[in-house]
């Protein structure tokens, strides 16, 4: 496999290539399409064309509703379907309405299960092409888990035990702890809003009525709020927590587009500003201090930080030919103030108040597309980013969960260079028949990691047939090869990593990968589809490590429309995913090995009937059922399996919507879910089941929960 | 949802007086009718003498495309012979071909597109020519509608299953354990993906995997003290965004995955066996110490423990 390097000089060689591949074709490419622009109007008498039959509506349209629900939120992971983990009686309101005037100025409001913590809304209003402001709002809820327990309650910067609280050596050993168990609830609410707009115009009024420009500004503000799973320790005493999460996230969107006949440009900036309301978590431990008086433990939060970007771009091209080029730059930036090295007594003096830290991206990319002839289109893309990390590298000292003097240490700077190219090329046999062939070289240059350099070169095959109208198929293969600069592992680390280590993201690799589709289309309303995957991954030069990982998947679906009104859809997935990996006890070369066999499946199926009783009735069911398993095992001269992971999932949602009146109609929506899971990481062990790991104790989920909904709807 | 699949496909497969000719020929037909220009005397209202019985075609006057009032609409331009070329003799007999939308017209999806293309050439698009879809011949009519009054993919409930007719894969890992809220469309394709194409790998929305999960994900961005390198490198590292059969989204399980990049002189290179209950395999696993697996802040977070 080709491995001529990108960097320079032989960089200059692939991008004088590239000019000479766009260059070489330019005066040759075919023309294509029906483009507006290039129509012939020679001939046309437009006074005649009055459009009397046009019936462009003005006025309302559109629907209202109201959505009174009953909610099971006993296990608030069925919310993540509903968008909501209340538990009871819940209420939503929806809109699907627009204002026309006969001018052109439309208004446009859209609510989905606003009400619901999942809820959104958009209120649109302008000339579409011409102006528009819109204002929206977004409702995002992550459901993990409200059942578990921990004796920790949280109050702004701190995890807090009870005050009686009597440590232990080991958490069977914590007398308060039965006692002192209060509900955590796992979840993250996102709350958006966003204000924005545009306006686009022809460049001169007077001259070419093909340039325009369009002008955009928009602005979002999200706030997040609710607590995740963490951990924390203090030497090897571990409590999870449910850290509190209160931060907010700004960002502003800029953009000015010209195009005209053939080209486009542009420029467009963003700002993004993150904000968190907690400063750090410092939490009490439950455990009497192994040595010295640790009680206490501290963890730094996600800090303060901004970002800004600015890139310009361009297209342009004629012919059936089109060159686009981009630049861009970013910077990341975070002067958060830090937080002691340890509050288990006098800190020592840290070298600096903040990080001060800024990461530049700069990125270019060049990409040519042309058809050469009717048939042959080529295509050639070359793409530089280089990530600069340009913060200072300064020693901090080193106090190991609030209790351990290690000295100092610098932070790294993980500096990344890549550059991309990629060549391809399509060729149509036949209006029913291609072929598409490319070669792509993706090479990175790292700093302060075990390798310099990691290269991946890959070249793929298509073949893309209908056999008939009815039936085609495509089949895809591609080969990648990943090597690079030699092994040679960071010294940096806290302790030396084995030699015999290949890190699965640098490690050498060859990939390949397979793809089957096809799909069949019958003129009495049946279509069918399938496809074949597979992507093998051998890590060959890996001895310990991920080694290997195989991946085969298939699916099949079909639906049939038996007529207007009555449809019939069904659907089968599944997929293997094994992975091996190596180890070693003895810092040598592998003594244990460890397999893991993943298997997933989903199985769906479902019917909708429209306008049954002259009209009035509309009736449909979805049923999914899921079933994701996982098998571990580690060898180490006996078999060790390990045990039950899994999710199993059955889907139930049904609706029946009735229209009572011309105007008037009632929808009943039964949503379903039956849910399992267990996983071998805490699946029957309590708070208190390993001595040094104050736990949530047993995480699965396995619930039946039911939404009934009635939603009155008013069409205008 | 079911009906809009259905819909587009049965569109899609409309028959039409020219469909016992070549493709090639009903192309060339169209070529030579394109470049002659022979529109017709009186416009929409030529076209509509027949075709006004139809709901489909009069349901463009609900959109904005059939808004002659709509600067930018086809209906204030060349009318219905806009989009579908000029008339010719199409109106002696309804046997001459017109230019036809979706995936089973005889058009082929790059000369529809450039119909769509011609006005929709926004910085949305700039990336169209040669991007995923264009290169698989995918038409615009595939997904979109517009003889309708909303097009049905703008409803968040269609999208995805719109994309997941071709995206089978990324079907099945929404419907895992752990995934983006796509299942129950909380999220959408869109919001990671510019299905009109990008300048990133995977038509990403922005210019870099790690950038786009920041987009959502700004916590994560820092720069942090102490960073882990390969989340630096690529979120993908450890994490399939569409989904797993793992918790989190993760290629792997902790401690293996953890594993495939740690196996220092000490507890990181043990093998830990099934049938035990401890720290490395129990709770959170590796991360009972080193929680901080995104980076840390703490000057004294290098083990990414604080």
């Amino acid at each position: 496999m080709p491995t001529a390097k990108l960097s320079h000089p032989s960089a200059c060689f692939s991008l004088t290539l590239l000019a000479w591949v766009i260059s070489g074709v330019l005066s040759q490419a075919h023309a294509e399409g029906y483009e507006l622009q290039q129509a012939n109007r020679s001939g046309i008498k437009t006074e005649a064309w009055s459009c009397k039959q046009c019936q462009s509506k003005s006025g309302h349209s559109g629907d209202v509703s109201a959505t009174l629900a009953y909610n099971d939120g006993e296990d608030s992971r069925f919310g993540n379907r509903t968008g909501t983990d209340n538990d009871g009686f819940v209420g939503a309101v929806g809109a699907d309405m627009v204002y026309k005037t006969q001018s052109g100025y439309q208004t446009q409001l859209i609510a989905d299960k606003l009400g619901f913590d999942a809820g959104s809304a958009k209120l649109t209003t302008g000339r579409p092409g011409n102006y528009q402001i819109n204002l929206g709002y977004r409702g995002l809820a992550n459901y993990n888990h409200n059942q578990l327990k921990s004796p920790y309650t949280s109050s702004q910067d701190k995890m807090l035990l009870p005050d009686n609280w009597i440590t232990g050596g080991t958490t069977q050993s914590m007398p308060m702890l039965q006692s002192s168990l209060v509900g955590q609830d796992l979840s993250i609410q996102r709350d958006r809003f966003m204000i924005g707009g545009y306006y686009a115009g022809k460049i001169s009024p007077e001259g070419d009525n093909n340039s325009h420009y369009k002008a955009s500004l928009n602005y979002q503000h999200e706030d997040r709020s609710g607590a995740k799973k963490t951990s924390a320790n203090i030497l090897t005493n571990s409590v999870m927590l449910a850290q509190p999460i209160d931060d907010s996230t700004d960002e502003i969107d800029a953009r000015v587009y010209f195009n005209g006949t053939g080209w486009q440009a542009g420029i467009n900036s963003q700002v993004s500003q993150y904000k968190n309301d907690h400063q750090a978590m410092q939490w009490q431990s439950a455990y009497t201090p192994t040595f010295g008086a640790a009680y206490l433990g501290q963890n730094a939060v996600d800090p303060d930080s901004k970002a800004y970007r600015v890139a310009a771009e361009a297209s342009g091209g004629a012919n059936g030919q089109n060159v686009l080029m981009h630049a861009g730059f970013s910077r990341m930036t975070q002067d958060d103030t830090f937080i002691p090295a340890t509050i288990n007594g006098p800190s020592p003096v840290l070298p600096a108040d903040t990080l001060d830290g800024q990461v530049d991206i700069i990125e270019m990319i060049l990409k040519y597309s042309g058809r050469i002839t009717q048939d042959l289109s080529v295509q050639a893309s070359y793409n530089y980013q280089d990530r600069d990390n340009k913060t200072a590298k300064l020693d901090f000292p080193q106090i190991i969960t609030d209790s351990i003097n290690q000295g100092s240490a610098q932070n790294s700077l993980y500096d990344k260079r890549t550059k991309k190219l990629e060549l391809k090329g399509k060729y149509r046999f036949t209006s029913a028949a291609y072929a598409e062939a490319g070669y792509s070289r993706n090479e990175n240059d790292y700093t302060e990691l075990d390798r310099q350099s990691v290269d991946e070169s890959g070249v793929f095959a298509k073949l893309s047939y209908r056999y008939s109208p009815a039936w085609s198929a495509w089949l895809k293969g591609e080969a990648l090869e990943r090597d690079g600069s030699e092994y040679d592992p960071v010294t940096t680390t806290q302790s030396q990593s084995n030699p015999w280590l290949r890190k699965s993201y640098l490690a050498d690799r060859k990939r390949q990968k397979v793809t089957l589709h096809t799909d069949y289309q019958t003129d009495i309303g049946l279509s069918l589809g399938a496809s074949l995957h597979s992507v093998d991954d051998d890590f060959h030069h890996t001895q310990v490590g991920l080694t290997q990982v195989s991946y085969l998947g298939y699916d099949v679906s079909a639906q049939y429309a038996l007529s207007d009104d009555l449809h019939f859809s069904a659907f089968v997935n599944q997929d293997w995913r094994d992975s091996d990996q190596a180890g070693s006890n003895h810092f040598s070369t592998p003594d244990w090995y460890s397999t893991a066999e993943e298997k997933s499946t989903l199985i769906g199926a479902g019917f909708s009937y429209q306008n049954l009783f002259d009209n009035h009735l509309d009736i449909g069911l979805d049923y999914s059922y899921s079933d994701g398993q996982s098998d571990t095992e580690v060898v180490y001269g006996i078999t060790s399996p390990y045990g039950d992971f899994y999710a199993r999932k059955h889907n139930i949602n049904a609706y029946a919507k009735y229209k009572f009146a011309d105007s008037m109609s009632l929808r009943v929506d039964w949503l379903f879910e039956k849910y399992q899971d267990a996983n071998w990481q805490n699946q029957g062990t309590n708070w208190d089941t390993l001595p040094n790991v104050l736990s949530f104790g047993d995480m699965s989920h396995d619930y039946n929960a039911h939404y009934l909904g009635l939603t009155l709807s008013y069409q205008m | 949802m079911l009906c809009v699949l259905l819909s587009i496909v049965s569109i899609s497969v409309s028959a039409t007086p020219w469909d016992d000719k070549k493709p090639e020929d009903v192309v060339a037909t169209l070529d030579k009718k394109f470049a002659e220009g022979k529109y017709s005397a009186k416009g929409a209202d030529t076209c509509l003498m027949c075709h006004k019985k139809s709901a489909v075609v009069m349901a463009i006057f609900d959109g904005v495309h059939g808004n002659p009032n709509v600067k930018a609409s086809p209906m204030a331009d060349l009318q219905c012979e806009a989009c579908h070329g000029p008339l010719g003799n199409h109106n002696k007999g309804g046997k001459e071909p017109m230019i036809t939308f979706g995936a089973n017209s005889p058009v082929p999806a790059q000369k529809q597109n450039s119909v769509c293309m011609s006005c929709h050439n926004d910085s949305q698009r700039i990336a169209w020519k040669g991007n995923h879809h264009d290169n698989a011949d995918v038409a615009c009519a595939s997904c979109h509608q517009v003889h309708v009054a909303k097009d049905p993919i703008s409803d968040k409930a269609n999208e995805v299953a719109i994309c997941t007719q071709c995206h089978t894969q990324q079907k099945a890992d929404m419907h895992k354990r752990s995934a983006h809220p796509l299942q129950w469309q909380q999220m959408v394709c869109s919001d990671c993906h510019n299905p009109h194409g990008s300048l990133n790998d995977s038509s990403l929305k922005q210019m870099s995997v790690n950038e786009n999960c920041y987009s959502c994900h700004a916590e994560k961005r820092g720069p942090k003290l102490w960073e882990h390198a390969p989340v630096t490198d690529n979120c993908a590292n450890c994490h399939n965004p569409h989904g797993s059969v793992n918790d989190a989204m993760l290629i792997s399980k902790p401690p293996q995955l953890c594993q495939q990049c740690h196996a220092s002189d000490g507890h990181s290179s043990n093998a830990y066996f099934g049938n035990q209950t401890n720290a490395f395999t129990s709770g959170n696993s590796c991360m009972n110490c080193h929680g901080q697996v995104h980076g840390s802040n703490h000057p004294s977070g290098k083990l990414l423990q604080r």
